[in-house]
């Protein structure tokens, strides 16, 4: 069944635009989900369930913002939106983009609703066993999601666009115990598309066991400052956390970015160039249109080393004389839509990997991410690496655990001396505003000096 | 279809059924700059249904109680695996939970927020810094939990937040301060918020950088908050507990945290996580997890207490209606000696990267921020160890007990920390 048969919903939606006011939108959202966790091989927990809302948009002396799932209490949400609207007392003004009237849907090789829950207990039955690949593994939780989403898009300049598209992520997590030393590795698959997001995923849960048992092993890390060489992972949360956060143009414009004032200036090394891209096909942070209607497109952030553009809403396009970029992003009707980033990543280089770490006399390795947060303001970041390696004269030597990485963002995009020709992008949630997205974030391994916090 | 209609349908199709609904209302208004940029106000319902059947679970969410919807979560159930473990419970005999309402946050207009927000804007403009954000909400919701083994239980609950973001400073050198307080009563200290966070990054202006070494350290509050909740809290957990994912496995009676004690307590007057019942419809309780240093007691809900062939001590949680109850912490109030003063050479106000702390080991590398050694602000600084042997380390527990999502906690003095400058 598509979206809103007959047409109901649009009636209802015209209705609401035609409120007297300086610009409205509305956006209809609808989302089946299905989460399946297998505990220790046992896929006794299902859930599956169907949501959806309307979220109305007003905007006059201020935004007025209001959602509901009720429809019976739609009129009221309106209402509500509308009052909001005049409560402040502030210029806001949106920027121009084409008014787009559109029907797209993502396409899949294999529908999830072709896909049986029988089929999804397979895949994650042997994804399962996979992980069990070693006699240390005394415990391993896989946790299966999809949300199949479908929206309709309308605003007073008379956009329409109905998009449909689904989402798959897979969380394996395994842990080993030796010696009664407990340690655990964690693996994530996602994209978007159809059920083929998961073909790889016994590969991925293996990987988080093999991941688990190297930190078995792992010694404590040391801490201090020193040359660190960063994996496509975390150089993708580093671009994300550190550079992505302080250009989203609402942190710009209130003064909580470090980069406001650095427009077509140089914060990075020549080597570094960076762009956000919606576009990706199958990547976790896809999407057609962003939820202003404005189109999704690659946007360049850091051309070698230059800062070229800031991520905009519709809304600090136009505070900041510029043009909307399509990131206007919202968790879902219940969210009104704020700048994000989609997928981000750094561009490759042509070193190889034992080229760009053959001169490096002491340093350290870091793989995988456990997660980051920055303040933008400051330009202070923390991330947490799932493992890493000693380097000693241009060799990887022994492993170690639990180790954060921190620093000053512009120090650190300015001491990067080396990217190699590897290229991965992985998939995540991002917080902000108190919404949560999805994003991709990659690029190759990369070079540069920085403090790591260990606990040696 | 009402409640009890498909209470009854489900009790002839399942062994077991369970209905769990919530409405609320919530309201918010964002500050950006001086101006007010957006208000958004919410209404949304649902339902979550859990089945068992034969001990296949099957859950099913949805805004619309329908038949089709009942039958869906018997469908879950006939492909789920079984296990033995699940149960739901029975009640009759809930706790009075005190001061988890407030009609005046129910009743509370767009008009009355704007004034609260103004005193907390005022602050910012007394110390000449710049608000980045700012903004208060609330929300009132009602939460009813049914079940076929004879639950019906009510909770109606209210709370509000209010949250400031400032900068001192210019272009050149700047520094931010923020500041936040949640409450399930209209009590808030509008003033007091707006003063913290714009003191914050007042006095962090021109900081200095920290030779890296071993410090005597006080965390506030909010620091000690973000620690405890994703360092500590896990371990306590009995499905961590049972499936050898805590370090606390087989180490009840064993003395591991010094001196300190810690209640998980759901009855908790006025606690921001403070209700009759858990998200389960069992009632909640006061629960001794560590006694002078000894651990005591973990959490459980139904599930991992049958397990264990004992009676769940009320700890089942859920995010929202569309997710399955799990175990989860209430108001986790950390107790110890009073000292009459703490003087630590570096006091930590807030923490960054928190949630990438190891919730099994317990270890922990994080970014200290708003951070004032002996007074003066500190640039940068990473503070790592384990949180078990932290605990071991403190040194002066302080008076001005706060609560701060989960974590009821004064400041503490730790000994003996490194700290990476």
């Amino acid at each position: 069944m598509g979206l809103n048969p007959g047409g109901f919903m649009e009636d209802i939606m015209e209705d609401i635009l035609s409120l007297k006011a300086r610009f409205i939108d509305v956006c209809y959202h609808k989302v089946k989900s299905t989460t399946i966790s297998m505990k220790d091989g046992k896929a006794s927990e299902i859930t599956s369930g169907l949501n959806s809302g309307v979220g109305i948009r007003i905007l006059n002396k201020s935004w007025g913002f209001a959602y509901t799932n009720d429809m019976g209490k739609l009129k009221d949400a309106a209402l509500k939106a509308l009052k909001g609207s005049e409560v402040g007392n502030r210029k806001i003004s949106i920027g121009e983009v084409d008014t787009i009237q559109d029907n797209v849907e993502l396409r899949a090789n294999r529908d999830f609703s072709k896909v049986t829950l029988d089929d999804r207990l397979e895949l994650l039955k042997e994804a399962e066993e996979a992980a069990r690949c070693a006699e240390e593994v005394v415990s391993t939780s896989l946790s299966y999601g999809e949300a199949q989403v479908e929206s309709l898009y309308m605003n007073s300049e008379a956009a329409n666009i109905k998009s449909k598209l689904s989402r798959g992520v897979l969380y394996s997590q395994v842990f080993v115990k030796s010696d009664g030393k407990l340690q655990v590795g964690m693996e994530r698959l996602g994209g978007t598309g159809g059920f083929e997001i998961f073909n790889e995923a016994g590969v991925s849960s293996r990987q988080a066991t093999e991941k688990a048992l190297r930190l078995l092993n792992a010694k404590a890390a040391p801490s201090g400052s020193f040359i660190v060489v960063l994996d496509p992972h975390l150089t993708g949360v580093f671009i994300h956390e550190a550079l992505g956060h302080a250009v989203e143009a609402d942190h710009v414009i209130q003064g909580e970015s470090i980069v406001s004032d650095k427009l077509g200036k140089v914060i990075g090394s020549e080597l570094v160039t960076v762009y956000d891209d919606p576009t990706l096909e199958g990547s976790f942070g896809f999407y057609f249109y962003d939820n202003e209607g404005v189109r999704a497109e690659k946007t360049i952030l850091l051309g070698n080393g230059v800062l070229k553009n800031f991520i905009h809403s519709r809304e600090t396009a136009s505070a900041l004389d510029s043009i909307p970029t399509g990131n206007a992003r919202a968790q879902g009707y219940n969210h009104p839509p704020v700048p994000r980033m989609s997928n981000t990543y750094m561009k490759s280089g042509d070193l190889s990997f034992d080229e760009m770490i053959s001169d490096i006399k002491s340093g350290v390795y870091l793989l995988g991410s456990k997660g980051g947060e920055v303040d933008p303001a400051r330009g202070v970041f923390q991330f947490s690496a799932e493992e890493g390696f000693i380097i000693k004269n241009g060799e990887i030597m022994e492993s170690v655990r639990d180790v954060a990485l921190s620093g000053e963002t512009l120090k650190i995009l300015k001491s990067i001396d080396a990217v190699d020709k590897q290229f991965d992008i992985s998939g995540g949630y991002c917080g902000k505003a108190g919404q949560v997205v999805p994003v991709g974030d990659g690029g190759p391994s990369i070079r540069t000096y920085s403090s790591v916090g260990g606990t040696a | 279809m009402n409640i009890d209609k498909a209470l009854g349908y489900l009790s002839d199709k399942a062994d077991e059924a369970e209905i769990y609904f919530i409405k609320g209302n919530s309201e918010k208004i964002e500050v950006e700059g001086k101006d007010i940029r957006l208000t958004s106000a919410g209404y949304s319902r649902g339902y979550g249904i859990r089945v068992l059947k034969n001990f296949h679970l099957g859950f099913y969410y949805t805004t619309e109680l329908s038949e089709e919807a009942l039958n869906k979560s018997l469908d879950i159930a006939e492909v789920a695996r079984r296990d033995e473990n699940f149960c739901l419970p029975s009640e009759k005999n809930y706790p009075e939970v005190k001061g988890t309402y407030d009609k005046r946050i129910e009743e509370l207009e767009i008009d009355e927020a704007k004034e609260y927000l103004s005193s907390m804007l005022h602050q910012a403009e007394d110390y000449q810094v710049r608000v980045t954000t700012a903004a208060i909400s609330w929300g009132y919701s009602t939460t009813e939990i049914y079940n076929t083994h004879g639950v019906e239980v009510r909770s109606t609950d209210t709370d509000i937040f209010a949250y400031l973001s400032t900068v001192a400073g210019d272009i050149d050198e700047s520094s931010t301060g923020s500041y936040y307080d949640t409450s399930r009563k209209l009590n808030l200290d509008f003033e007091d918020i707006g003063r913290e966070a714009s003191s914050l990054a007042k006095k962090s202006l021109h900081p200095e950088e920290i030779e890296t070494g071993n410090y005597t350290i006080a965390l506030k509050p909010i620091a000690v908050a973000e620690l405890i909740g994703y360092a500590l809290i896990p371990s306590f957990n009995a499905d961590n507990v049972q499936r050898q994912r805590s370090i606390l496995s087989g180490k009840k009676d064993e003395k591991l945290f010094g001196n300190l004690g810690i209640i998980d307590d759901g009855t908790l007057e006025a606690g921001l996580l403070s209700s009759r019942m858990d998200d389960e419809g069992k009632a909640t309780e006061k629960k001794v997890l560590v006694d002078k240093g000894v651990l005591k007691e973990f959490l459980y809900d139904c599930y991992t207490a049958k397990k264990e062939g004992r009676e769940s001590n009320g700890s089942a949680s859920r995010g929202s209606y569309s997710s399955l109850p799990k175990v989860g912490a209430s108001n986790f109030i950390l107790s110890c000696k009073e000292s009459s003063t703490i003087d630590a050479e570096l006091v930590i106000n807030g923490l960054i990267g928190a949630h990438t702390s190891n919730s099994i080991t317990g270890d922990f590398s994080v970014e200290v921020s708003n951070a004032y050694l002996k007074d003066k602000p500190v640039k940068k600084a990473i503070i790592s160890g384990n949180v078990f042997e932290l605990i071991k380390n403190i040194s002066a527990f302080g008076k001005d007990k706060k609560q701060f999502s989960k974590v009821v906690s004064p400041s503490i003095e730790f000994e003996n920390i490194r700290v990476v400058g």
